[in-house]
């Protein structure tokens, strides 16, 4: 049968996409090679000048100073709780249900509201955390006015919204282990650790790394949870590349730097693009 | 001996998850209780959890706000968009999956990877479009963006169920006298209607929580709720309880999908991982 006929079908797709995201990225790319003031047009041709003096100025490296500790603290916390709260799950037969479902609501909160009632919870005089803290004894933190705390803040923030993503996704992997290997295993006398260790963990591999590629790259891209909760603040403390990027094109209205700072931040995320479209073009 | 050690266990495994889950839990079930606090209740340290509730923060924003039209514009934006892409998502998804070839793969990747692309950098062009096309502050460009934007997961959704849909099935609607068209839309496409279903999900969940786009895009006439509620919420702390009723507003319509349609959202969220 003639298979081109089925082309049609696509064009509604690559249409939308064509007008609506491909030609505003290549917008973008030609646009940061201008210096583009906005009140002030027309735009000027600079050539790469925007991407050398946002790389050598500081504004640029304060930014990724956060964002990789913040993208790699993330990632870890929240596959290590992820995994050992999916593990715990696993165990359980009655009410599984009910407390996955319990677990999972908070990724279920638009994430500029988590970003809200996350920084409630951490305001210092009245927020839960410090209350709690102070049932165990442990004096209160200035969370949102100091910077490694705020910092911090925002790690658990976004660890509240996005760790329970990582329980489901390898929960789901969890159940669907072949179960040979395990009860052969467990006939040669391995549990606990060892078995977690040499048996689960390897299964488990390609879905791991599914989680942690794409936990990556949206935590090097976070900004709604950040912005509401300390708006990048306090000064510049928690500006992590996508607050900055924000702060310089759309506050300073400096357009052509600020696609230029984009491009800088696509440029850090190829890595794990491309390790994720491996593994797609693996699958597929 | 035995059974008292495995209880034991499955006794210390069920605490620590519940209190897990607790913790989890709190920050909603607490925002959720201090909208129905008086701001004396609110700001009681240490915290009431027993007080006179009160309806008045919850029916100040539903009448003295906008927020009904806020949660008009959401709704208008989420359901159009869900509208919109879904059947350009099936019809692409199905042309792609038919039309088996090494670039149409290599498309559908390239498509995937936009979406991984800093947001920033549609954002920029999209603000300076709206302004020089007059579509600033309009739906219609809030809906294009969504529609497009959620296109290339949608279409991935889609093709790991119509991979499912045996060849067979098209052939004989083409022999029973169907177009190409008519076999998909009558006897294709009711096989996937679970896929249609979690695909849907996502769509409306991709636009309704979306922030940095309807931050820049939109303005008194269209703004959607969570942009409403940043404003709200970083006002000055005496409406927290009001911010905390529009919180609760916001968060009932995407914990009641969760709740009943939970089966379709962790199909959507592990697709992909699994398989």
């Amino acid at each position: 049968m003639n298979k081109s006929g089925y082309l049609y079908f696509v064009i509604p797709a690559l249409s939308v996409l064509a007008i609506v995201l491909v030609y505003p990225l290549a917008y973008s790319l030609w646009i940061s090679l201008f210096s583009y003031y906005l009140p002030s047009p027309p735009p000027v041709f600079v050539g790469l000048k925007n991407y050398i003096s946002t790389i050598r100025g500081s504004d640029l490296l304060h930014a990724l100073a956060i964002t990789f500790p913040f993208t790699g603290g993330v990632v870890c916390m929240q596959f290590v709780l992820g995994l050992v709260i999916a593990l715990l799950l696993n165990r359980i037969e009655v009410g599984r249900r009910v407390l996955t479902t319990i677990v999972f609501l908070p990724h279920m909160v638009t994430p500029v509201v988590a970003g809200l009632i996350l920084k409630w919870m951490f305001i210092p005089e009245w927020g839960m955390v410090n209350y709690f803290l102070g049932l165990l004894h442990i004096q209160g933190l200035p969370w949102l006015s100091h910077p490694f705390y705020a910092f911090v803040a925002i790690m658990l923030a976004d660890s509240w919204r996005n760790t329970p993503l990582v329980v489901i996704v390898l929960l789901a992997g969890l159940r669907s282990l072949p179960q040979e290997p395990i009860e052969a295993a467990r006939i040669d006398g391995a549990s606990g650790f060892r078995m977690l260790w040499h048996i689960i963990l390897p299964l488990l591999k390609p879905i791991i790394l599914f989680i942690a590629i794409i936990r990556t790259m949206d935590a090097f891209r976070v900004f709604d949870t950040v912005f509401a909760m300390t708006g990048g603040g306090p000064g510049t403390a928690t500006e992590v590349i996508t607050i900055y990027n924000y702060r310089v094109a759309l506050r300073l209205l400096c357009i052509g730097q600020g696609a230029a700072i984009g491009v800088w931040t696509l440029i850090f995320l190829l890595g794990p693009i491309g390790i994720y479209l491996y593994l797609l073009y693996e699958k597929g | 001996m035995r059974d008292t050690t495995k209880i034991m266990g499955k006794v210390t495994i069920y605490s620590i998850v519940i209190l897990i889950a607790a913790i989890f839990m709190f920050p909603i079930l607490h925002t959720i209780l201090t909208s129905f606090k008086k701001p004396v209740d609110a700001f009681s340290m240490p915290p009431k959890w027993l007080f006179s509730p009160t309806l008045k923060y919850h029916i100040h924003i539903w009448t003295k706000e906008l927020f009904p039209k806020y949660l008009m514009n959401s709704l208008i934006i989420a359901a159009s968009t869900v509208g919109i892409s879904i059947p350009i998502a099936c019809l692409g998804a199905y042309g792609f999956v038919r039309h088996r070839s090494r670039i149409a793969f290599v498309v559908l990747l390239g498509l995937l990877a936009i979406r991984m692309f800093p947001r920033i950098l549609l954002v920029i062009p999209y603000y300076l479009l709206s302004r020089f096309l007059h579509l600033h502050d309009t739906k219609i460009i809030m809906i294009l963006i969504m529609v497009a934007f959620n296109q290339p997961f949608s279409i991935w959704l889609m093709r790991g169920f119509f991979l499912n849909v045996p060849m067979e099935l098209d052939e004989a609607a083409l022999v029973d006298g169907c177009t190409r068209f008519g076999g998909f839309l009558r006897v294709v496409l009711p096989t996937v209607l679970p896929g249609i279903a979690a695909t849907t999900i996502f769509s409306f969940l991709l636009a309704y929580n979306d922030f940095l786009f309807a931050f820049i895009l939109t303005g008194t006439e269209t703004k959607t709720l969570p942009v409403a509620i940043a404003e709200y919420g970083a006002e000055s702390i005496e409406y927290w309880s009001i911010s905390a009723a529009g919180v609760t507003g916001i968060i009932t319509p995407v914990i009641l999908i969760m709740l009943f349609l939970q089966k379709y959202l962790v199909k959507g969220l592990t697709y992909g991982a699994l398989k």
